[in-house]
């Protein structure tokens, strides 16, 4: 095989004919085509096509999303929501040999998968959980606890910002944090 | 380390004076009042077969006063603001688009509303007469209520 017959010489000027060759010729193998599933970088797309690479970039993006934790601040709704529940039921804990406040949250909740409300929390803010047994005629209750500290005080942050009933007793815990 | 401990003092402190804040009610949006619902609230099927709304914080009366403000139509009672049947409409749409954990319930009650509103739509105000008219509604009220304490145990 004659390497100079395969090999695009740079220095070389085209005619219009060759360079369309060129076009198609030098992208390689390494470089497939939008049909394979596969964006190319060096290719102009029509506008038809460019919403297929939007498109295409906008899934890549959600899978990658998905892996992590969602955001709470993209969701303002869901900051509030998460506040007046935290504001109802919430229980803010100072720990005196640590330098870290907890946020906890407790549910009765009968079956075994959690409950949602606290899922829900748990997907924007962490946490562990820790299942209390029934005591006398109580339920059984799952328990959410998020740590705060000076690195990640989010929780405690948003619930200064937004909340009502605890919302002084936040401020002044970040305080001291 | 004293100076953290007498912080929590002063935090413990600040929790004894929770009937002392002051609302700002830009804060009190229907999202908040969702999860406060979730937390503090009650839905039920009262005397009457009216529908009842409550949300119970009787160490902070001026957030009651707040909410009754916000959503009017309500009364506040033993540390509780609550409403009852056409007053709790209004309240009701809010709770249903932010609430999660008392969602099933509050659907329970938006159907019960309807139903009310269906028939007041076709008979007017009268009083359902008839025993077979009177005995389906018992039978459905009843069976909502059913629905609604099972909900509860869960």
């Amino acid at each position: 095989m004659n390497c100079k017959e395969d090999c695009i010489d740079p220095c070389r000027t085209y005619t219009e004919e060759e360079e369309g060759d060129v076009a198609m010729e030098d992208l390689g193998p390494q470089c497939a085509s939008a049909d394979d599933g596969l964006i190319d970088p060096r290719r102009i797309y029509t506008e038809e096509e460019e919403d297929e690479v939007l498109a295409f970039i906008s899934s890549e993006q959600a899978k990658v999303s998905s892996t992590h934790r969602h955001s709470p601040s993209t969701n303002n709704s869901i900051v509030e929501w998460t506040v007046g529940m935290l504001d109802g039921d919430g229980c803010i804990l100072l720990r005196n040999k640590e330098k870290l406040a907890y946020v906890r949250i407790a549910q009765a909740h009968s079956e075994d998968e959690l409950p949602a409300t606290l899922q829900r929390i748990h997907r924007y803010y962490g946490g562990s959980f820790i299942r209390r047994p029934a005591l006398n005629r109580a339920r059984p209750q799952w328990e959410l606890s998020i740590s705060q500290s000076a690195d990640n005080h989010t929780l405690l942050r948003e619930m200064a910002d937004h909340g009502i009933i605890k919302a002084r007793w936040c401020s002044n815990t970040l305080r001291m944090a | 380390m004293k100076n953290r401990r007498d912080a929590c003092e002063r935090l413990a402190l600040l929790k004894s004076q929770y009937d002392e804040i002051v609302v700002d009610a830009s804060r009190l949006t229907a999202a908040y009042l969702g999860g406060l619902f979730d937390a503090e609230g009650c839905a039920r099927i009262g005397g009457h077969d009216c529908i009842r709304l409550q949300i119970t914080q009787s160490s902070s009366p001026p957030l009651l006063g707040a909410i009754l403000e916000q959503w009017p139509g309500g009364s506040i009672d033993n540390g509780a603001v609550a409403y009852c049947g056409a007053k709790g409409d209004a309240l009701l749409a809010d709770l249903l688009e932010h609430s999660l954990g008392k969602l099933d319930q509050l659907h329970i009650l938006a159907q019960h509303r309807q139903d009310q509103r269906d028939w007041q739509s076709e008979h007017g105000k009268y009083v359902r007469r008839g025993d077979e008219v009177l005995r389906a509604w018992k039978d459905k009220v009843a069976r909502r209520k059913a629905q609604l304490a099972a909900m509860k145990r869960k």
